[in-house]
């Protein structure tokens, strides 16, 4: 059994429709613990020592957010700015992170077609990831296939708990998969 | 008193003082009426230790002024202009009903009109240090009681400048008496004297004697600026007591009002408690034994007639029922005035000297009653009024989700914010006064002591979901935290503290959260103390929220020890160097040139 620490990022989370859902359904699940980094530190100073302790406990890392301007919503950089330091995450004796795995679970308002090129949203959404990635590789962690949900903005009730099951489900593959 | 015996004299004042003001302290007696008691057991007619009563009363008359001139220095000229209309409606009313009534059942009694009214006139003045003394000591000189009483008095000393001018001009043996224009000028010329000396001599000469850094040479000063100011005033025939406060009044906005009052605070205690052992040794008991039933009735039928007046008026003036009572018991007495007044007609032969040492007696009596009918107050009287004051209380319970007790400056910041998001709370406070001017600005609240539980019910605690304790008294505050955790262990609770250990209290308490008042607004300014210092503002901001989170743990942690001081003095000093070290830490990262950064 692994341990799964999901860290969240949404400013608003009474006035989301699928995130909101989505978290609801980790936080039902065993071995999974969630920082809801908006609720936790509303003024953004992170307790940088609380949320190492948590993160060496951890066996995989989840980044949770909705794609705010091609990126994450503010909080969730200045955490990895605060959090992982020299020594911890990185440097000579940052090992804590090494070989535990990391996975994006990221929604978009607009639909799959229109992150490309020429399109609206300039290139596929992997590009936007890519920062997000090279850290947790940088960091020595390894990297699990990100959890999309393309266009909330038109999801019915009934997509919206679909998708809350299909990330119910992937967060327990994280739970139980001893490699990934 | 300034002869041989100065040392023994002085020994036996502060000896009475300190063995008997304690005692009748802790009694629930008043230290006004232990001094009184001191008086009459060392003066002639207790132990007759001291026998020169005269000049010891001239003396400790004193305190008065120094009394009058502190109280001057706390009103701005701007803050007294307001007054104007207590002091003369009310302070008018009371001088002129009480004499008037007075008057109308002496002459009953049988003395000629023209005597009645002056006796009359003479016992409608109270004695200021009486009435101000007994209010400090309850901690409402600055309550509407307060404010109204010392307007009635500031008019009683007022009226003091007509009426001793007045007086000699029935004299049937000449007293010489100065009438021309300069009467009237050279008050007011005293007066610019004051005004500009203030503003522009004060300032330098303070300077220059706060330089020297010799204390004692600045609180001479002090003494000497009021003696000097009080004797001045008196050479132009104004009371120097009056003098003194108008002194004050044109010192209140000079910046050395505050060392002022500080240096000049411990004389006007010590005078002032003289005075009223001077007064307790005037006390004249061959006429009480020789009379007591008549002395007795005269004085039981001067108070009523006193007290009856003021209660009457204590209505128009919008005071509640047990302020009412207050006001009219701590102005019953005859005061310090009336001695003069009396001793002046007696000397200008308009009233025999029997009946001139009657009155003294009865306005000397009448001072030792007021602490008595204080006591009678809040023994008999306010546990009566009081608590029907308390069941006019116009709580309603309107559903709203918030109920905020107590809406000083502390509760109306959680109000404001409350409301600018529309949400509807329902706020309880107990002061009247509050009460009334928040309304004028259009807060809607409502009347009533939050410390009871019937009154939280009625304002809807029941369906509340969260009630916030912001009421300034933090033993009030505590017993009610404790009620209604009792009553409602659901409810959201959250409490204004204003120390550490009120932190603690409140949390075993089980309130919700409770936060110091002060800390948020401290650590602010100790932020932008970092900032001025050259840290940036985020940086500081940052070093300040760390600060708070430790400190906050630490108060938490901390409450284990409780009871046990060794342990909470080890665990404080230990929590202190993790501090520094947790915050210095910090600050190297900041500073530090590490090469890391870019």
């Amino acid at each position: 059994m692994s341990r799964v620490l999901v860290l969240f990022a949404h400013p608003n989370t009474q006035r989301s429709r699928l995130n909101r859902q989505l978290i609801l359904a980790a936080q039902r699940l065993q071995d999974i613990k969630v920082h809801d980094l908006y609720e936790m530190y509303p003024d953004h100073y992170i307790d940088v020592a609380q949320e190492q302790a948590a993160l060496a406990q951890a066996d995989a890392v989840v980044f949770q957010f909705p794609i705010y301007w091609f990126s994450a919503p503010a909080i969730l950089k200045e955490w990895q700015d605060s959090v992982l330091t020299k020594g911890f995450a990185f440097g000579a004796d940052g090992t804590a992170l090494k070989d535990k795995r990391f996975m994006l679970t990221v929604t978009t308002g607009g639909d799959a077609a229109s992150y490309a090129e020429t399109r609206p949203h300039g290139a596929p959404l992997s590009a936007y990831l890519k920062p997000f990635e090279q850290t947790a590789r940088f960091c020595g962690m390894r990297l699990v296939e990100p959890h999309v949900c393309h266009g909330v903005g038109t999801m019915s009730e009934a997509d919206v708990s679909a998708e809350a099951e299909r990330y119910a489900t992937r967060l327990q593959g994280l739970v139980t998969e001893n490699t990934a | 008193m300034m002869g041989e015996g100065f040392l023994e004299s002085a020994m036996i004042y502060l000896a009475a003082a300190v063995i008997a003001v304690p005692i009748f302290k802790r009694l629930g007696l008043g230290a006004v009426l232990g001094y009184l008691v001191a008086g009459m057991v060392i003066g002639p007619w207790g132990l007759k230790l001291i026998s020169d009563v005269g000049t010891i009363f001239k003396f400790s008359e004193f305190g008065v002024v120094l009394l009058m001139f502190l109280i001057g220095l706390e009103l701005k000229p701007a803050t007294l202009w307001q007054l104007r209309k207590p002091v003369f409606g009310m302070g008018g009313a009371q001088v002129f009903l009480s004499t008037l009534m007075l008057g109308l059942c002496a002459s009953l009694l049988g003395l000629e009109l023209g005597v009645a009214l002056v006796a009359a006139l003479a016992l409608a003045m109270s004695s200021t240090p009486m009435a101000l003394q007994s209010l400090e000591e309850r901690g409402l000189a600055k309550n509407p009681v307060g404010r109204l009483t010392f307007s009635v008095l500031l008019f009683q000393d007022l009226a003091v400048i007509p009426v001793l001018a007045v007086v000699p001009l029935f004299a049937t043996h000449a007293l010489t008496q100065e009438a021309n224009l300069m009467a009237v000028l050279k008050p007011f010329a005293v007066f610019l004297l004051i005004i500009v000396g203030g503003r522009y001599l004060l300032r330098p000469v303070f300077r220059y004697i706060a330089e020297t850094r010799l204390r004692e040479v600045f609180t001479a000063f002090s003494l000497f600026l009021v003696i000097g100011t009080g004797l001045l005033m008196q050479a132009v025939g104004i009371s120097m007591a009056l003098g003194t406060f108008l002194a004050g009044v044109l010192l209140a906005e000079s910046e050395y009002r505050h060392e002022l009052e500080l240096n000049l605070e411990p004389f006007k205690g010590l005078l002032l408690g003289l005075f009223f052992i001077a007064v307790g040794m005037t006390v004249d008991f061959s006429l009480l034994i020789a009379e007591p039933l008549r002395v007795l009735m005269i004085l039981g039928g001067f108070l009523a007639v006193k007290t009856l007046v003021l209660l009457a008026l204590a209505r128009p003036a919008k005071l509640t029922l047990a302020d009412g009572w207050l006001f009219a018991f701590v102005l019953s007495q005859g005061g310090e005035f009336a001695f003069v007044l009396i001793s002046m007609t007696a000397q200008a032969g308009l009233m025999d000297t029997e009946l001139a040492a009657l009155l003294v007696l009865v306005a000397t009596f009448s001072m030792l009653t007021t602490p008595v009918l204080l006591l009678i107050y809040d023994r008999f009287i306010c546990p009566h009024v009081c608590r029907e004051q308390e069941l006019e209380s116009d709580v309603r319970d309107e559903g709203n989700p918030v109920i905020i007790a107590g809406y000083g400056r502390f509760g109306q910041i959680v109000g404001r914010l409350l409301m600018s998001l529309g949400i509807p709370i329902t706020v309880l406070d107990h002061n009247p006064n509050h009460i009334e001017m928040l309304r004028k600005f259009g807060f809607k609240v409502f009347y009533g002591d939050a410390g009871r539980l019937d009154l939280l019910e009625a304002a809807g605690i029941a369906k509340a979901r969260i009630l916030v304790l912001a009421i300034d008294d933090q033993e009030v505050l505590l017993e009610t935290a404790k009620r209604v955790r009792r009553h409602y262990p659901d409810l959201t609770i959250l409490a204004r503290a204003q120390g550490r250990g009120d932190v603690a209290d409140l949390v075993e308490i089980g309130v919700t959260l409770a936060r110091r008042e002060t800390f948020g607004s401290a650590l602010e300014i100790g932020e932008l103390a970092l900032k001025e210092l050259g840290f940036g503002a985020h940086q500081a901001h940052r070093v300040a929220r760390k600060f708070r989170r430790y400190d906050e743990k630490m108060l938490k942690d901390a409450m284990q020890f409780r009871g046990d001081q060794k342990k909470a003095i080890d665990y404080a000093i230990k929590a202190r160097q993790e501090l520094e070290r947790l915050m210095q830490a910090d600050e190297q990262e900041i500073r530090g040139r590490d090469k890391d950064w870019q």
